[in-house]
């Protein structure tokens, strides 16, 4: 596709639109291309209307920057049957195969593993074969022509109390997805992480909320204790990436404070593969190696008056020790940092002078060392 | 107390990730990839008892879920569909569930998963805590030998994907390079200098086939200078021979063999500018 500055005035670009006859075509056309794109997901809705009707060329006009090469310099018999721009006549092949006598490299792009239902049937469905107000010849805003079928998404970005830059900044939609196929689920260009470290891995980012954001890059290159999502690249196990209701576009509540009474759906987003049990039964000897005989630890930590949240004794996204245990908590006003000490033991672990005074957990015994 | 085997995986697993390169043969927290499985017979959802591998099988699957939680649901679905995909095939699935959980909140789950597989029951969690699962959901694959081949524990993006490919590998349809490709998806770009190159390219030579010489040549001009390659090189020197300049045309064919000395379109019209 060129771009060609459209000299002001001129009707010579103007074209009758498509013809009733021509129109009724098309669903022959769609029936006959290969339907092996993945399944539609229910918050996606079809939208058969739409189909055929953005294929005209628009009327010149200071909006109009954008226009194809052939279409553009008068060869329409490229794609059509004759050379006549006020007859044209209908397309000489199935609408993808035309596009793709010159756009060959779509036919690799279309062989990935995930495809785009709208460009398994047809590249008309989202541009304009001949000019347009948008770059790529879309038919329409990106975004705009996204959620008119991605109605979830729709409703995700319009309800969002948080939002997300990368929805509405550089390339939209196309930041994250590749709209013709790609080889992983959701379109995704990349796997989750390598998206999101594109821009999250600066210094000096600040969130919506006015606070700093984690440099990522280099927070895991400190730290090489992983957590799970982290190291299969899952952002999105944990993130809402289009927007949301909560705090750092978590995907389920976390209580944002310090210090949280517990309760079980204030950690929806850790209970959302953590076993909720570990923290809320008294007394186990299978759920949590957290426990002194059959005391179970964290139970203790978060039951009380000013219960810890998860965060207290937890880093979420890496760590330089096992269980992701963080080396200090921020305490006082001014963020001094008060170190754990942990240390693992052959029989358990013990955190010494940090909060409490030093205290030792044994999970190889089923009876408890310490006072109930 | 480890096993000395266990203690080798978890030096090795260190030094991975020292390396910062993530360890990708991980297991539950008790037993490792690589490790022999007991199978305990556990009662069923339905009545009656089954174990939790099936020696006669290639594959023995089994995924820890729990009722009311989202991801436990997707993945139950997930796997219906996959299950769909390998029938036929010598792979047993089963869900493995507390006994914590009352029965109607565990059928109410599986029948909206429409999960048809054997659920076990975990009575007091025994085989939680013997595994060390402490996750949900998570899924285990183990081979005829009730070695543990692969631990998978839930992922947003990619999770049916990841497990269908370590079966494959398992059932010998696929290897391990097709699993790291699984892992490590090539990136879905679009567009290239190439690319663009070629698409002149390919309409310059439709408009020669239209005998529209004159686009022709201003459209492959635009290739080559994205891109000089071969075959617009000799689509270059086809149109300038046709106009009469055979001494142009063959500096064009020689452009064209010193990129691609097989290139048949230059070949060709050298051929022709000889006669």
């Amino acid at each position: 596709m060129e771009r060609v500055e459209l000299p002001s005035g001129t009707d010579s670009m103007t074209m009758r639109p498509l013809r009733p006859a021509w129109l009724l075509l098309w669903p022959a056309l769609l029936l006959t291309t290969p339907a092996l794109a993945a399944p539609l997901k229910t918050e996606v809705i079809k939208r058969a209307t739409r189909r055929g009707l953005a294929v005209a060329p628009l009327p010149p006009g200071p909006n109009v920057k954008w226009s194809h090469a052939p279409y553009e310099a008068g060869d329409c018999a490229i794609c059509h049957e004759r050379n006549d721009r006020a007859n044209p006549g209908p397309i000489s092949t199935s609408v993808n195969e035309n596009c793709y006598s010159c756009h060959e490299e779509f036919k690799g792009i279309m062989a990935r593993r995930f495809k785009h239902v709208p460009a398994v049937e047809a590249c008309t469905n989202c541009h304009n074969p001949h000019n347009a107000t948008e770059r790529k010849l879309l038919s329409g805003e990106m975004v705009e022509m996204c959620v008119a079928c991605h109605k979830g998404i729709k409703d995700q970005i319009a309800n969002a109390k948080v939002r997300h830059d990368a929805v509405s900044t550089g390339e939209k939609c196309s930041n994250c997805h590749n709209p013709h196929a790609a080889n992983i689920e959701k379109l995704l260009i990349q796997l989750p992480f390598d998206l999101c470290v594109k821009c999250h891995s600066r210094d000096g980012m600040i969130a919506g909320d006015g606070k700093p954001m984690t440099n990522f890059k280099a927070w895991l290159a400190d730290n090489k204790v992983w957590h799970e999502p982290v190291k299969a690249k899952d952002c999105s196990a944990c993130h809402r990436t289009h927007g949301g209701s909560n705090f750092r576009l978590l995907v389920a509540p976390y209580p944002p404070a310090f210090y949280a009474p517990y309760e079980t759906k204030a950690y929806a987003l850790c209970f959302g593969c953590h076993n909720d049990k570990v923290v809320s039964v008294p007394e186990t000897t299978t759920l949590t190696g957290f426990r002194d005989g059959s005391r179970n630890l964290h139970y203790v930590h978060v039951h009380k008056e000013r219960g810890r949240t998860c965060r207290a004794c937890h880093e979420v996204h890496a760590s330089k020790q096992a269980h992701h245990i963080r080396e200090g908590v921020p305490y006082g006003p001014k963020g001094w940092m008060l170190k754990i000490n942990y240390t693992r033991t052959p029989t358990g672990g013990s955190c010494a002078k940090t909060c409490h005074e030093t205290k030792s957990y044994n999970n190889k015994t089923l009876t408890s060392s310490a006072p109930k | 107390m480890p096993t000395p085997r266990r203690i080798v995986a978890w030096v090795v697993a260190g030094a991975l990730a020292g390396a910062g390169v993530p360890a990708v043969a991980r297991g539950f927290t008790n037993v490792a990839v690589g490790e022999r499985l007991d199978n305990p017979r556990l009662p069923l959802l339905g009545g009656g008892s089954a174990r939790l591998l099936s020696p006669s099988s290639t594959v023995s699957l089994f995924v820890f879920f729990r009722p009311e939680q989202d991801h436990s649901l997707e993945t139950l679905k997930a796997l219906v569909g996959l299950q769909k995909d390998l029938a036929g095939k010598r792979v047993r699935m089963v869900g493995v569930v507390s006994d914590s959980w009352r029965a109607d909140q565990v059928r109410a789950t599986v029948a909206e998963a429409g999960f048809t597989a054997p659920v076990l029951i975990d009575v007091k969690d025994a085989l939680y805590g013997a595994l060390g699962v402490r996750l949900h959901p998570v899924v285990g694959l183990a081979d005829r030998n009730q070695k543990l081949a692969a631990y998978e524990h839930f992922r947003k993006i990619n999770y049916t994907e990841i497990i269908r490919g370590r079966i494959k590998v398992m059932l010998g349809e696929a290897t391990e390079a097709d699993m790291a490709k699984v892992l490590e998806p090539e990136q879905a770009t679009s567009g290239s200098p190439q690319a663009s190159a070629r698409r002149h390219f390919n309409l310059a030579r439709m408009l020669w086939a239209r005998k529209n010489a004159a686009k022709a040549l201003e459209v492959v001009r635009r290739s080559l200078a994205i891109v000089p390659t071969a075959p617009a090189y000799a689509l270059q020197g086809q149109i300038t021979a046709a106009g009469g300049d055979c001494e142009a045309a063959r500096l064009l064919f020689d452009q064209a063999l010193k990129i691609d000395p097989a290139e048949p379109a230059a070949i060709q019209g050298l051929k022709g500018c000889a006669r």
